[in-house]
């Protein structure tokens, strides 16, 4: 009697004890995943476009300066080889994906505002 | 008899210890927690970067007002005055929102600030705004 | 007795769990807030600007940059920083400084340099060749270019380049 006792006592501790290195096991696998899931969060914090609180969303988003000069330039050009010539480094530098806002669209607007002086 | 009694006044004390010492822990977490949200060192790196790229991308005549509400929160509950919070020295902006912190950036643009103070209004309260006035350096 | 030291056992190993989910709460809260905003690329974008209207702006050419001949001016090299209103100078004695620029004029149809600038500390040109993931104790790099028409007529392609290094204050 006293050794079937024992035995039994002894099996419900084995069962306990494994439900905790299994219950263990998953908390350290989920605090893992949060870990390095909130790591990642803050790997996004890069600034690429400032648009902050602090200034107005025009700043500096969807503007390209270095475009708008080089189409100036362009539009004030009076040889028209200079001019083919150009016009092909521009779409050649478009295609490359250089330009951060549409170059058709701030061509159109260029020629047409110096158009009307 | 007596030993129930003495296995009882075990357990009791063992739990009494036990949810202490549990209580301790949740309270030093949410401590701990609370501090990191309260977020002045957070914010300080946030401002004094925007602050400074202001400065940089500012021209002489300019003038910028800056909008500081969520950093005078900070530093009214650290005890910091608010016209303290944003010192522009050299060529560093120091952003200071508790007595332990502050975080500084440095910028590029050789502009004189003619001034960097709080925006005030007709009670003479803060409106949580600074106001920047830009100059060419060699006006001085 | 059995129970009591089974229930001892218990509520070691929960102390134990308490500490390992304190612990991971607190390196995810110092993995979040810990990260510093990078705003270096930002940053080398507003240098390139504020030098790209240096040079060229409404139009016209910055007149102390060429000659009436159209010949370039080597004192709007030597006074580059102030011709531009640019400081680097940085506090600390062992603080090197955390920029570099370079602006070169290219001519229009053969693209050979004409005249060139260089300000800052040139150690970390070799950073924008390098694109690896994880990169980001490297400086940030950004490379503009434009064109520009001098009053005599002359085209030349303006190559900008602006490096911003500070990682202390960017990265952990």
């Amino acid at each position: 009697m006293k050794t079937q006792i024992k035995k039994k006592n002894q099996r419900g501790q084995v069962g306990e004890t494994l439900t905790w290195i299994v219950a263990t096991i998953i908390i350290l696998i989920v605090l893992i995943f949060f870990i390095f899931g909130a790591s990642l969060l803050g790997g996004t914090k890069k600034v690429g476009v400032f648009r902050e609180a602090l200034t107005s969303g025009e700043t500096l988003e969807g503007n390209d300066i270095f475009l708008k000069k080089s189409l100036f330039t362009y539009v004030t050009l009076t040889s028209e080889t200079e001019k083919t010539l150009l016009d092909k480094r521009f779409e050649r530098l478009d295609e490359e994906g250089k330009f951060d806002i549409s170059y058709t669209d701030t061509r159109k607007e260029i020629l047409l505002n110096y158009n009307k002086r | 008899m007596g030993k129930r009694r003495g296995k009882k006044g075990e357990i009791l004390v063992e739990n009494i210890i036990f949810i202490v010492l549990n209580i301790a822990f949740l309270a030093i977490l949410v401590i701990f927690l609370v501090n990191q949200g309260n977020g002045a060192t957070f914010l300080e790196d946030s401002y004094s970067k925007q602050v400074a790229l202001l400065i940089d991308s500012a021209r002489p005549g300019m003038i910028i007002h800056i909008n500081f509400e969520s950093a005078k929160v900070v530093s009214d509950k650290n005890g910091i005055p608010f016209s303290e919070i944003l010192i522009i020295n050299g060529q560093y902006a120091t952003i200071r929102l508790s007595e332990e912190s502050g975080k500084s950036y440095h910028f590029f643009n050789n502009i004189n600030i003619d001034r960097a103070d709080p925006d005030k209004d007709t009670n003479g309260e803060y409106t949580g705004f600074y106001t920047l006035v830009f100059s060419n350096k060699n006006d001085e | 007795m059995m129970n009591k030291k089974g229930e001892k056992l218990i509520s070691v190993y929960w102390f134990a769990i308490l500490v390992i989910v304190a612990a991971g709460i607190v390196l995810m809260v110092n993995a979040y807030y810990g990260n510093s905003y990078d705003v270096r690329e930002v940053e080398s974008r507003v240098l390139a600007d504020k030098i790209a209207n240096c040079i060229y702006f409404g139009g016209k050419v910055n007149p102390l940059l060429l000659t009436p001949q159209g010949v370039f001016r080597e004192d709007f090299r030597d006074l580059f920083m102030e011709r531009c209103s640019l400081n680097f100078s940085v506090e600390g004695e062992f603080t090197r400084i955390p920029y570099y620029t370079s602006v070169e004029f290219l001519s229009f149809e053969s693209l050979r340099s004409q005249f060139s600038i260089f300000a800052g500390n040139n150690n970390f040109k070799s950073d924008c060749n390098i694109k690896v993931e994880g990169n980001e104790k490297l400086a940030k790099c950004s490379e503009k270019e434009f064109y520009m028409k001098t009053d005599s007529g002359k085209i030349y392609l303006v190559k900008i380049l602006s490096i911003v290094e500070k990682t202390n204050e960017n990265t952990n």
